[in-house]
């Protein structure tokens, strides 16, 4: 099949068998019409025969006859010169006015009736000019009776036809059904191998690259051309005629079949729709509009916000004008249709109020730290939804962000429990065994002096891993906070009563000053216990020996502010941000006893209580101050 | 130390032999019999096959931990238990205690205080009979401190100790309302007499010192509590 399709020599074959085909059902088809025109099924030969010659030929001697009578001129030498026979008669009365039949044979006779001729007479008028006028004469009935050799070659040729097809009257039904499904047949195999070539490749000839709409348009006028040119035959029904139709109607074939061959080769390669003036004319124009409207939205979506507010606003209060200043005549009307924009304005103006609140709120919900919230985009669109939508995007980002966060913190604050737990087994032994090494009483001194050593740094590494895990869970907030009213000055005073002892066996004086009124804040106590404990730790620590130590409670503008102050044993060169950072201590050798996360608890256990810790340094002069909120009096 | 007791028996449990060792060192050397353990169930054979007084027992071990071998303990006897613990939560310790122990100690310990602390405990389960007191008439009792108004005497754990009269008055004040806050101006009102005046920490000297003469872990009380930025306080009676 595929070999048939790409075989020119079977296409070329195809196309002449199909032109014999359509030619067939052609003559066929106007067989039949011809025959169905004539009764060719119903009646006899001679009906058929004679109303052919009556019709056909008798016909036209008839007004022939009419004519020459009309004009007066000899209706007996146009008879002769047919070689008819006719009579003619009056109407009327029936009298026979002229005639030459005198019974002769003929194969057709023809009887017209009641026929009106004029008579043009001239005749003047009251101003003595001549004018023509035409006078009805009576009428006439005409008889015509045409013998076998009057017969001329047309009307031989129309005999022979209407013979021909009464023979055939069956036989062309048979002719056309064969001839049109043998078309069909071909025409099938046509379409189906166009466009196919050797080696199964699809490609067009030079008749399918013409733009679709111009190919149609030369078809379109060869058809229009054509049936002018059998309109201008059909009726003379001559040979001549016949071969023009003939040649007519099989270019029609070929163009038809062309066309039609061009098109299904379109339909193949996809070229249909594509390959037309107009087709290239619109994508042409589409670009350009389609250009157009795109640098038009990228303008506008430049444009500030507030100058495309005004462009759309200025634009619809123009159009209503427009519109008001066309439409309107009376001031009602105006009225009216000022009145409805006005309402219309007003509810655009309604809705877009109620989206912005929408994303305002959504703001505010983020803002406040609900990273849940989403704001609804529905019915938003342009600069209103872009900006619900950055809003949500902002959101989704920081609560992934927070999530990883919180996570790294609570997985590093899960590591030092553990790391603590299991160092804090062997340094029970370890302390243990060293105690138990101290009561053998050893002999040797240097033996004790080691054992000295491991006593002192076991008991700092335990307070190292103490701190540390009080460190983590502070400053990531892994600890609970119980806030309740509590008095600063009342801390303040067991705390220095706590640290009595250390601080006289420190060399130093504490300096004690608490207001009155008692200074109540919003604090975990025990948490606030920790921070006054590191802080009054530290100055016992690093006080210069025989100074005083500083410790007051004050308020001032709903603040409620603990001050320790002391000066330093050691040169301070550092600042006090650095100081509260974990494992920084004041002297960079690290000789000391202490894990240098002191500071850094006290400041995120202030935190999480809400308070603020503040780290002065001048010169010598250390100070740590804490501030709280103060409660308010009518808790009582 | 020094006293010999008479022959209590310890069970020392921890799946640290190292501990284990150690504890039993110090412990014999007060004169106690000691039996070891290393995992909960272990313990709880032990208690069941001996006459154990007294129970020292880890919380994290394999197999059984401690609280699961507290609970099994306490279906089958009701000497007292000391949990030994790396857990320093305070949540661990509630549920320690919640589950039927008597006290804890964390890791790493003070072997002084676990040895206060065992001493402490034998002492209230063997003489004063678990529990079970009477209420002195001149006085209170709270736990295993003890205050006689009229002698002026306090004792713990049944031994003596020495208070001056400021320490005694804070005292009394505080076990009279034991489970009441005391801002330290009130204690200080009821104790001098006369308003405080600044001298708050006063009274915050003398209730350290208190602490020390009868807590056995005075950073760590059990009975004479700091309730900080508002007062002290006494807990009130025993727990259960």
């Amino acid at each position: 099949m595929k070999k048939l399709t790409e075989n020119l020599g079977a296409k070329i074959t195809v196309i002449i068998l199909s032109f014999i085909a359509f030619a067939a059902a052609l003559v066929s088809v106007i067989t039949v019409i011809f025959l169905l025109d004539c009764d060719g099924y119903t009646k006899t030969r001679d009906e058929i025969r004679t109303d052919i010659m009556e019709n056909r030929i008798g016909n036209g001697h008839i007004y022939n006859i009419l004519e020459v009578y009309g004009n007066g001129e000899s209706v007996e030498n146009y008879c002769d010169d047919q070689r008819i026979y006719y009579t003619i008669e009056d109407y009327t009365n029936g009298g026979v006015i002229e005639g030459n039949y005198t019974g002769q044979s003929f194969i057709v006779q023809k009887r017209q009736l009641n026929l009106t001729t004029y008579e043009d007479r001239a005749y003047e008028d009251e101003n003595g000019d001549m004018q023509w006028t035409s006078i009805e004469r009576s009428p006439i009935s005409i008889t015509v009776y045409i013998p076998r050799e009057a017969l001329s070659g047309n009307g031989q040729l129309l005999l022979n036809v209407v013979d021909t097809a009464y023979t055939l009257r069956y036989a062309v039904i048979w002719i056309l059904g064969v001839s049109a499904l043998v078309l069909v047949v071909l025409l099938c195999y046509l379409y189906a191998a166009q466009s196919h070539r050797k080696g199964g490749v699809v490609a067009l000839n030079h008749l399918d690259r013409v733009p679709f709409d111009l190919l149609t348009a030369a078809v379109i006028a060869i058809a229009l051309l054509s049936a002018s040119l059998i309109d201008a035959v059909v009726y003379s029904g001559d040979l001549f005629s016949i071969v023009i139709l003939a040649v007519v109607l099989s270019a029609d074939y070929f163009v038809a079949l062309g066309y039609t061959l061009s098109f299904a080769a379109r339909l193949k390669t996809h070229t249909l729709l594509k390959n037309n003036i107009i087709y290239k004319l619109w994508s042409v124009a589409a670009k350009g509009v389609k250009k157009l409207f795109g640098w038009v939205k990228y303008l506008f979506k430049n444009i500030p916000t507030v100058a495309k507010t005004a462009i759309i606003t200025s634009a619809v209060a123009l159009f209503q004008f427009i519109i008001i200043a066309i439409f309107t005549y009376y001031p009602a009307e105006r009225t009216l249709l000022l009145f409805l924009f006005t309402a219309l304005d007003t509810a655009v103006i309604i809705s877009l109020s109620i989206l912005l609140k929408r994303i305002k709120e959504g703001g505010e919900k983020i803002a406040a730290g609900d990273l849940e919230y989403k704001i609804d985009t529905k019915y938003m669109h342009g600069d209103f939804k872009d900006f619900a939508e950055s809003l949500n995007n902002i959101n989704e980002g920081l609560s992934v962000a927070i999530n990883e966060k919180m996570k790294s913190e609570r997985f590093k604050t899960e590591l030092i429990t553990n790391v603590s737990h299991d160092i804090k087994t062997p340094l029970t032994s370890i302390i243990n065994y060293v105690d138990l090494i101290k009561k053998e009483k050893p002999e040797n001194e240097n033996i004790k002096e080691y054992i000295d050593v491991l006593d002192r740094q076991s008991s700092h590494l335990k307070k190292l891993i103490e701190d540390l895990m009080e460190a983590s869970k502070a400053s990531t907030g892994n600890l609970a906070v119980n806030l309740s009213v509590c008095e600063a000055g009342v801390l303040l005073s067991q705390t220095v009563g706590e640290f009595d002892e250390r601080l006289k066996a420190a060399g130093l004086t504490p300096v004690v000053s608490i207001p009155e009124t008692p200074v109540k804040i919003m604090a975990d106590g025990r948490h606030l216990w920790r921070v006054f404990d590191n802080l009054m730790n530290n100055i016992c620590k690093y006080s210069q020996v025989g100074t005083r130590v500083y410790l007051n409670v004050s308020e001032r503008d709903g603040k409620a502010q603990i001050t320790f102050r002391n000066i330093s044993k050691y040169e301070l060169n550092i600042t006090g941000e650095e100081l509260t950072e974990r494992f920084v201590r004041g002297d960079k050798s690290r000789n000391t006893e202490g894990s240098g996360l002191g500071l850094s608890i006290a400041k995120s256990l202030t935190e999480l209580q809400g308070g603020e810790l503040k780290i002065d340094i001048d010169g010598d002069l250390f100070k740590v101050t804490l501030t709280f909120d103060t409660v308010q009096r009518e808790v009582n | 130390m020094g006293e010999v007791g008479e022959m209590y028996n310890i069970l020392v449990c921890d799946d640290e032999r190292d501990i284990v060792s150690a504890l039993k060192i110090y412990l014999e050397a007060e004169g106690y019999c000691i039996y070891t353990a290393y995992n909960g169930n272990e313990a709880v054979r032990a208690v069941e096959e001996n006459d154990i007084h007294l129970v020292l027992m880890d919380i994290m071990m394999p197999e059984c931990d401690g609280i699961t071998a507290m609970v099994k303990l306490r279906e089958i006897s009701n000497i007292p238990v000391i949990l030994l613990t790396a857990k320093s939560e305070d949540t661990d310790k509630i549920l320690g205690l919640n589950v039927g122990a008597d006290d804890y100690v964390t890791k790493p310990f003070n072997p002084v205080e676990v040895i206060a602390r065992v001493k402490s405990q034998l002492r209230r389960y063997m003489t004063l009979g678990g529990g079970h007191k009477a209420e002195p008439e001149n006085g209170y009792t709270i736990g295993n401190i003890e205050l006689n108004d009229k002698s002026k005497q306090v004792f713990v754990d049944g031994e003596e100790v020495s208070l001056t009269p400021t320490e005694f008055e804070i005292l009394k004040l505080l076990m009279k309302n034991a489970g009441e806050v005391l801002s330290p101006k009130e204690i200080y009102k009821k104790v001098w007499g006369g308003e405080a005046l600044g001298a708050e920490s006063t009274v915050a000297v003398h209730i350290r010192h208190l602490r020390e003469k009868i807590e056995i872990n005075p950073a760590d009380p059990r009975y004479l509590k700091v309730v900080w930025a508002h007062g002290h306080k006494m807990e009130k009676g025993d727990k259960k």
